[in-house]
This record gives C-alpha cells, structure tokens and sequence, in this order.
C-alpha cells in the first residue's frame, strides 16, 4: 500500500468504549474519499487520529508515508476541518487568519497574500474586519475553511463540512472545496452523513460501523460490492398470485414485491447475470406474459442503508 | 517560545475587548489595595487615641512579631503591625484573583466554545502551548500586583511616615517578596489554575474549583497572624525554594495534561 493516507488495524478505545475497532483505511493521492457511517461509527475518531488530536492505541497510521510522530510535525502535512468549527469571536476574520498563519510559520508577507487569496476565493474580502462573533453560520464555515487552507496543506480532513449549512451555503462550500481547481491537488477524506453529497464529490467511500470499515469502493460502484443485490423489476401484463408464487419459489431472490397498479413484481438478487435468465424462463413457462425486465443497481444510500443495518444489527462489539 | 507569545498576544487581544473580564481585572487591585490602606489608617489613628491600648496589644503580641522593632516607640511599633502581620499574604490575593479570572477560560472555555480542536490541530508542541496559556494571566497579573505595590508604597507612605524619621515601608522583606516571592507564587497558581480548567468540564466548574487554590493564602495568612511562620529575611528563601519546587512539578503535571485526546475529551 501506498496511499496518501494511510490506516492499518488501528484501535481506539475511550474508556469501556471501543471507538475503533482494527480500522484499515487507505486514500490514494488526489482522491476525495468518502467515510459514511452511523453516529458513533468512528468517523470522528479517524479524523482525530489522523489531524494528530488524538493518539490510537495500536495500529499503523501514515500520512504521506510519514508516521504520526511527533504530531505537530505531521499537523502541517493536514488541515483539518471539525465538524463545529469555534471561532475566536472577539477577532476579527484578519486577526483570525493572521494567527493561524502565525502558528503555521507563515512569514508576515506569506501570511498577507494567502489571506488576501483565500478571502477573495471564498467572497470574504469585505468581511475582513469585521468581528467573527457578527458572523452566520454560513460564513463562519468559511472562515474556518480558509483557515485550514492557510498552509496549502496537501491533505485536507473534513468532518461534515457542511453539517448544519442550509442548502445554498452548503452547495459554495461544496463548489469551493470540491473545485477541479483544488481538488487536483489535495487529497481529502471527508466524513459525512449526507449521502447525496458523498455521491456528488466523492471518488471513492467506505461505510464505517463499530469502529471499522463494512465495505469500500468507488462511489458508483458501491452497489455492485459482492453481496451487495441489485433490485429487479418485472413488468407484466398481467400480475397472478400464481406468478408470484413461482417467483418465490426460485432460489437465489430475495423477497418478492408486488405493485398491482403498476403491475410489477420486483425482487432483489446479488448475482442478476445467473438468476434473471432462470426468472424469465420459469415465469414465461407458467405463462407469463413479459412486458420488460429492469434492473437497478444499489443506490449508494440504499448499499449504505443495508450494509449500515445489518452491522448494527450484528453483535455490538465488545465492550470493557 | 515564539508561539507561546503569539497565543498569549491573541489571548491578550480578546481579554481587552472582553468589557466585563477587563472592567474586573482594572477594579480590583484598587480595591484590594484601598482596602489595606483603609485598615492601616484606621487602625493607627484608632490607637493614636488609645495610647494605653497599644500598651496593651504590644504585651499580647508574640515576640517574633517585635523583632526587628527594636529603638521603634510603642505607637512606631503598632504602627507598622498591620503591614507586617498581614500585608504580604493579604496582597498575594492579588495575583491570586486575577489569574483566577483570566485563567479559569483557559482550556475549560476553548473547549466550551469549540475552538480548542482547532487550537490542537495547528502545530504547536506542548510546551509552546502550556507556555501560551501561561503567559496570558501570568505577565498581566504579575504587572498588575506591581503597580498594585507601588501604589500601596505610596499610600502606606503617606500614612506612616509623618510617624517616622525615615521611611519604613518597603522594607528588604517586602521588595524580596515582590521581586520573587509574587512571580514564584503567581507561576504557581497560574500552573493549577491550567491543570484545573484542562480537567474541568466548564469554566463554571473551573471557577469553582479554583477557590481551592484559595486555601494557601489563607493558611499564610493564619501562620503569619498567630506567628508560628513570618515572612522574614530568614524564611524567604525557604518559602521560595518550596514555591519553585512547586512550580516545577505543576509544570511537568501540566504538560502530561496537555496529551491531546486528554483534552479533547471531558
């Protein structure tokens, strides 16, 4: 492996609570990588460990092939964005930013260009010296943006960035961060709730559940993960009891669905290339008559729903 | 080194533009030292008119507290009891309160208000942090214990020198205590002040605990008012060399509580 970021059996536990649980992650270079996963998952966790806030109590952890030792070395290589970004109100936006270059070892000229670029990316010029305590929600997203572009930082960590934004905010900052223009450059691995926006930016994702990775992959092909069944519909001219029944009777199809008014049956299958030709052959032999057969892969929330359910549902781990 | 001035100058930045924290940091030491003057006025003008009475008290007085008084008339004597007995203690209360107030926000307050995480992630060491967070009570509250002194200087002057040939205060034992008593005193309190809000769980709880660090003074106090313990030439450096024992063992408590996850986490 050699990725960017890079994460291997890493434990966590705070107290009785294991936060991370054998955690293996790796992002390639220049890939904006999703984490998706329930409350509690560990996705705050991972983004800790990597920002260098917190140490992991076993486990191989690199970034950019340099380990976490010592963490205000590596803290350089990362801007991370947490997912309640306080502000030093009393400050204004330029002694805001002019601190944190301070504390990234921005020269004073370094420092005064940076700020001057980035406010003017993120249409904050105007605001420069105005007091962050004045501030929404919106631009306070923003200001905790630029910080942690300050340094230019190879890798950027995003913990919901745009949790709680409303939707036009939430699309800037998406555009912003997302921005073929930046994004050629960073690698990023963002935690999110938000499905949608994990489909819209991110190159690849990985479900976490109990402090470990379920399944990962390319966003449109999450779906497609072994076991993971597509869902297929049957539209008929006729919908009979008897038909349903042969569908049920096929082995290899989940459940079977039926919309009288659309007149469809549908079932959800892992292996649609072996289990679709058998489903037509039996149900033209009970005398079906097929209009067409559809088939849809997962979605990335129904892939996350369901691998996201069945962890939950599986043994809690271990606690004490 | 650097970085802990540049978190200590942005610190400085916000407690001036905090109206209420600075309003308290200005109002106190006025009061402090006000309140000292006041007593040592009415005190002496009290036993001015009752000579017989400071007969009295002189003959109740434990001897250790007449040493040093000697070729002083009886009212010379009672006349500077007060500022020996409880002036220094009282006047550690100074650097006492006012780190208090700056010092209880220190972590408690930036987890509070979210900012901590980001303060953690930037590249600090820990010792550039804990020196940070130190330096924001510690100079201000050592300038203003000075001034605070120089001002009692002045008003004790005032008050006692019409009774002397020469000025008696300060003496050597109140310019030693200032010059290292106060900062070895302050640092110290500053260093648990810092251990207390890394561990607490909001400046409220911070706050109260604070008053713990209260108890030293007062116990100062009550050794040196029933004078089983005196500030003196002979137990100043004693009372130091504690004080900077002290103060080194905070300072490595401080940067075991600044493990990062330990912070985050409360």
């Amino acid at each position: 492996m050699n990725g960017m970021i890079r994460m291997r059996d890493v434990h966590k536990r705070f107290g009785s609570h294991k936060a991370l649980d054998g955690l293996c992650l790796e992002v390639p270079e220049g890939k904006v990588f999703g984490l998706i996963g329930p409350n509690g998952a560990g996705k705050t966790t991972t983004i800790r460990i990597l920002s260098g806030l917190v140490r992991a109590d076993r486990g191989e952890v690199s970034l950019n092939g340099f380990g976490l030792d010592p963490p205000h070395r590596i803290r350089r290589l990362v801007g991370a964005l947490v997912e309640q970004p306080g502000l030093y109100t009393k400050l204004t936006l330029l002694e805001y930013l002019s601190f944190f270059a301070r504390l990234y070892d921005l020269t004073g000229s370094q420092a005064e260009a940076r700020i001057r670029e980035l406010l003017e990316l993120l249409d904050l010029t105007e605001l420069g010296k105005e007091r962050l305590q004045g501030f929404s929600l919106g631009m306070k997203q923003k200001a905790a943006l630029a910080r942690i572009l300050l340094h230019d930082p190879p890798i950027l960590l995003l913990d919901e960035p745009t949790s709680g934004l409303d939707p036009l905010i939430t699309r800037r900052v998406r555009d912003f961060l997302f921005a073929p223009r930046e994004r050629a450059k960073k690698t990023v691995l963002v935690s999110t709730h938000n499905l949608d926006e994990a489909r819209r930016v991110c190159d690849e994702v990985a479900v976490i559940c109990w402090g470990r990775i379920v399944a990962s992959g390319p966003v449109g092909q999450l779906g497609e993960i072994p076991g993971q069944a597509c869902r297929v519909t049957v539209r008929l001219r006729e919908v009979h009891p008897r038909l349903r029944a042969v569908l049920e009777g096929t082995p290899g199809l989940g459940e079977v669905e039926e919309d009288a008014a659309a007149r469809t049956l549908s079932y959800r299958t892992p292996e649609p290339e072996r289990v679709n030709p058998k489903v037509v052959e039996r149900l033209v032999g009970a005398g079906a008559a097929i209009i067409g057969v559809s088939l849809e892969k997962a979605s990335l929330e129904e892939a996350y729903l369901r691998l996201a359910t069945a962890e939950l549902s599986s043994d809690e781990p271990q606690k004490g | 080194m650097s970085k802990a001035w540049i978190i200590a100058a942005k610190e400085w930045k916000e407690i001036l533009r905090d109206f209420y924290v600075l309003g308290i940091l200005v109002l106190l030491p006025p009061v402090m030292v006000g309140t000292l003057l006041l007593l040592i006025y009415f005190y002496l003008t009290f036993f001015l008119h009752n000579l017989d009475m400071a007969k009295t008290l002189l003959s109740s007085m434990p001897v250790a507290y007449l040493q040093g008084l000697a070729g002083y008339t009886d009212i010379q004597k009672v006349a500077v009891l007060p500022i020996k007995i409880i002036g220094i203690p009282f006047f550690l209360l100074i650097p006492l309160l006012i780190s208090g107030i700056v010092t209880a926000d220190s972590f408690a307050g930036e987890r509070e208000r979210n900012t901590l995480e980001t303060l953690l992630a930037a590249p600090l060491r820990e010792h550039e942090l804990l020196l940070g967070k130190v330096l924001t009570p510690f100079l201000p509250a050592l300038a203003i214990t000075w001034i605070s002194f120089a001002f009692l200087t002045a008003g004790v002057s005032r008050i006692l020198n019409p009774h002397f040939l020469s000025p008696v205060f300060p003496d050597r034992v109140w310019i030693l205590s200032m010059l290292v008593l106060v900062p070895l005193f302050l640092a110290g309190t500053v260093l648990g002040e810092i251990l207390i809000s890394s561990r607490a769980s909001s400046v409220k709880s911070a706050s109260a605990l604070n008053m713990l660090l209260s108890f030293p003074v007062l116990a100062a106090m009550l050794l040196q008012s029933t004078g089983f313990v005196l500030f003196s030439d002979r137990t100043l450096p004693w009372i130091a060399l504690a004080l900077a024992t002290v103060d080194a063992w905070l300072f490595r408590a401080g940067l075991l509580a600044i493990r990062r996850g330990d912070l985050l986490v409360r």
